[in-house]
This record gives C-alpha cells, structure tokens and sequence, in this order.
C-alpha cells in the first residue's frame, strides 16, 4: 500500500460541514481540483443522486480535465489527461468486495502519481490509502441543498 | 462467400456466431449467447466473475455455434473477435481464445470493435438497415448518436454527459425496488400505468432555442433525471418495495417509472430526430440493449416519421450484446482486405476506427 501520509491536505479540503447548493458545490468542487496536488486519493461517498459524478466534475474541470467527463459506472475506471499528472476516476458501485479490485488494477492506480476519485469508496474497505474522504448527503426537506463533509 | 466465425466476450455475455455472405448480402447460419445469470444475483457485472464465467463457458460456446450452423472450423473463412472497448478482463479472454484458434487452424484474424459491431447489428435483420442513416446506440455503457454515410465512416455527434441510457434505466430501478437490469421491469411497470400520468418529469438538454453547433444540440444527460427521480420517490415518502406478494404503492411506483421512461425516451427521439434532419437521413437505426424498450423506438419513429425516415431496430438477441454483429461487422473488415497480427490487444476504451470529423 502506497504511504500518503505525508501528503498535506489541499488547504480547500477544510475540514467540516457545508450546506450548499448545486451550484455552490460546483464551484467548491472546481477551487478543490484547482487545489489538489498529486498524488491524492479522494473517496466520494453519498447516495444514487446525492451529485457525485457533478462533483468529480467540478474538481476534474478544476484540476484541468479538459475531456468530457462521464459516468465510470459501466467501465469501472476512466483515466482522464491533466497537466499535473492523470485524473483516475473510479466507480466501485458494481464490485462486491475488495478481493474484486485487483481485477482493475486498483493497486497501481493508488500508488500512481495521479488524483485518484474513487465513488462507493465502501466497497474498498481495508484496501484505501491515506485519503480525503468527501461526504455527500441530501439535506432532508431540502432538495435544493446537499451537504458536503470533507477531511 | 465467405465465412466468419465470431467471438464476443466484452461484458457479461460469452456469444459465438457464424455467420456467411459478402457485402450486405449475409446468413446469419448461428447464434449462441451464453446468459451469465450469476450477474443477476450480484445486482450487476461483477468483473472478477466475468473472466472466470467467460474462461469456463468460451470452448463449448463456440463449439455449439459451429454445431448448429453445421460446419466445421475448417469451413471457416476467418476468425472474428471484439478487442474494444470494455472489461479488459472479460475481452482478453475471447481475444486469446481467438488467437489461439485462428493460429492453430491457419485462419486469418479479425479484430472488432464493438460499437462497430453494433452499428451492424441490424442490417443482419433487415436488409434496409444500411447507410447512409442516422444511428442511435443506447445500451448500460454508451449513449452515442452517430451519422453514418457509408459503413467504415462514422460521424459522432453527440453522447451522454454522464450517465449513459441503460445505466440511467438500472439506476432508477434500483431506486424503485426493481431487479438488473432494470430497463425491461422500468417498461413493464410503466406499461400499468393508466390514465394521465400527474408526474412529468423534464427532457434534459432539449430547449428549442438550441441550433446545430451548439454543444449540447445532440449531446444528453441523465443524472439530473435520476436524481429528479430519487426526490419524486422520498417526496412520496415510499417504503422499499416489497420482495413478495402485492405492492400496495404499485400505482405510485408505476407513475414514477412511466414519467421516467418518457423522459428519456423523448429526449433521445428529439436528439436522433435532430441528427436525422440535419444529415438528411432516411433512416434511423437503433442498436444496444436500450433498443429492446418499445416505447423508445416508438416514439423515435413518431418523431421522425413527418419527413419520410424510417426506424430500424434490432430483435432482442441482436440488440444486446452478441456475436452475430461482431461477424458481421467482421466480415466488412476482413473484405477490405484487414488482418489483425497475432499481438492482437485489448483495449477498455478506443474510438470507433472510421471516425470522420463532425
């Protein structure tokens, strides 16, 4: 397992709850890939819907992707060109288990100089690095606003 | 005439095909799909299983498809087989395999990619389903709207943003309660529906003040659909629907899955109707697994039909994914004069070779 610790935290990636809007979560996500540093994994947990993809997004649009950025879902992993080093976008939604990642070569993605954002990050328990965990949640009662917890 | 044999392992399904003829005049002589139900129980295509069932289930595969078309390997003109795109995993094994026994047998290789494959896969059926037309291409993993002037030239114009078709309609079906894949219960459900339906959900990138050139004049996109319908269903505050017996908000549920479908189904009909008219087309082709949904290609059809075109769409076992298409669309290649070289790889993702500028 690649050692991230010693990584810093982008200074975006401020630690604690948001109550944002779609568009606010988009830019959030843009000034976050404008941010990040390789190498950084970045895990991106919510529900169907919640707005992961439109925030891989964002942060992929910040970090420079320039490529139309879609749904992994299918693939399992897009890989994606960016001047600072390859964006990896993952989608473990159809996996089972973590004996399953080996498959899509999960160990030299996560030890890659890369941003690596990896949606359903819970089908990877035990086998994630150091990373910056995003939280995205439906603010009940609100369907404008979601909440976003980082760090 | 001349006679293909191929291979098709780039997802869930192992298929063979034999397949013979040249030019647009071809006999489908076999087809075997091998039906990996174990994805079933998992709720999707679980990568791992996909090479282990597609390494135990390739020999007898190809061996019923040479079974039932009554020929023998050495009455085989040439091996077919789909290295792109796709679980790299799942298509290494059909490209080894084809490998091996083109190699063995002395025949030469043909490499297909196979959303080529698809754009093919109705011509099979129909004699008409041939270009110039307009094609549509909607299955778990693509939403491509293509025009196609001559086979081996494709013009792409415009694809999903996000979530393709088909993983727009399993998506939404888990989000009702219903099984994977989800695009034929999401159907069904929506076909109990009766009456006016009070839900109306929008048509994504569909404004009419859009004009050719602008980027989302044929490109779509699903997920904020989806989540429109992840709010239609907690509004209503439904329960998880239940594994047995009656589903007492069935009505609720139906009403949901019919806007849904309407939705989608619409806005593909006025993309591939855009797509139809600016190019002039007279045809319409339909292909991937999304093509099986009827009301899809009914509505494609209503929308097109003011200027004359007609809309082909494939039979279910040519829709899905199958190695019927994969001959076909092999047996063009290999009648200009392509051969793959025995380092023949595969690739997760790659353009369709042919692509002209749009």
């Amino acid at each position: 397992m690649p050692d991230h610790a010693s990584h810093p935290l982008p200074p975006l990636a401020a630690r604690g709850r948001l109550s944002l809007t779609l568009e606010e979560m988009v830019a959030w996500g843009e000034r976050f890939g404008r941010a990040a540093t390789p190498p950084l994994v970045v895990t991106l947990a919510g529900d169907l819907g919640a707005g992961k993809t439109t925030l891989v997004q964002a942060i992929c649009r910040g970090y420079g992707v320039t490529e139309p950025v879609t749904s992994p879902t299918f693939a399992l992993v897009h890989r994606y060109a960016a001047r600072r080093s390859p964006v990896y976008h993952l989608d473990l939604y159809r996996l089972r288990g973590p004996a399953e990642l080996t498959n899509i070569g999960w160990d030299e993605i996560v030890s890659a100089h890369a941003l690596v954002l990896v949606e359903w990050p819970e089908r990877a328990t035990g086998m994630l690095p150091q990373h910056v965990p995003i939280d995205l949640e439906h603010l009940p009662g609100d369907e404008s606003r979601r909440v976003l917890l980082a760090g | 005439m001349t006679r293909i044999l191929a291979i098709e392992t780039s997802c869930d399904e192992t298929s063979a095909a034999v397949l013979a003829g040249s030019g647009d005049a071809t006999a489908l002589e076999s087809l075997v799909i091998l039906s990996q139900d174990v994805h079933r129980v998992f709720g999707g295509v679980v990568p791992e299983i996909a090479s282990r069932a597609h390494l135990t289930a390739i020999v007898p595969v190809v061996e019923q498809s040479l079974r039932e078309a009554r020929v023998s390997l050495a009455d085989v003109d040439a091996v077919a087989v789909t290295n792109a795109p796709g679980l790299v995993g799942a298509l290494l094994v059909g490209v080894s395999f084809a490998k091996s026994l083109a190699f063995g047998a002395g025949k030469p290789l043909v490499g297909v990619h196979h959303m080529e494959g698809h754009l093919f896969a109705t011509a099979i059926e129909h004699s008409e389903a041939v270009p110039p037309f307009t094609a549509l291409l909607v299955s778990g993993g693509h939403t491509l709207l293509l025009d196609v002037p001559e086979w081996g030239s494709y013009r792409l114009l415009g694809a999903t943003r996000d979530d393709a078709a088909g993983e727009a309609f399993d998506k939404v079906a888990k989000l009702l309660g219903l099984p994977y894949p989800g695009g034929r219960h999401i159907e069904a459900l929506a076909g109990t529906m009766t009456g006016e339906n009070p839900l109306r959900f929008s048509r994504p990138m569909t404004r009419r003040d859009q004009q050719p050139g602008d980027p989302d004049y044929f490109d779509v996109s699903f997920s904020g659909l989806k989540t429109a319908v992840l709010h239609a269903v907690r509004e209503r505050s439904l329960p998880p629907r239940p594994e047995h017996g009656e589903d007492p908000d069935a009505a609720a549920r139906a009403a949901i899955a019919a806007a849904f479908q309407d939705a989608l189904v619409d806005t593909l009909a006025e993309k591939t109707y855009r797509a139809a008219r600016l190019h002039g087309r007279t045809r319409v082709v339909l292909g991937g697994g999304v093509a099986c949904n009827r009301t899809l290609v009914a509505r494609v059809a209503e929308r097109v039909r003011p200027f004359g075109a007609t809309v082909y769409a494939p039979s279910v076992r040519l829709a899905t994914d199958n190695a019927a298409m994969i001959a076909r669309a092999g047996l063009f290649r290999f009648e200009r004069g392509e051969r793959a070289a025995l380092d023949l790889n595969a690739y997760a993702s790659q353009p369709i070779p042919g692509m002209i500028a749009a």
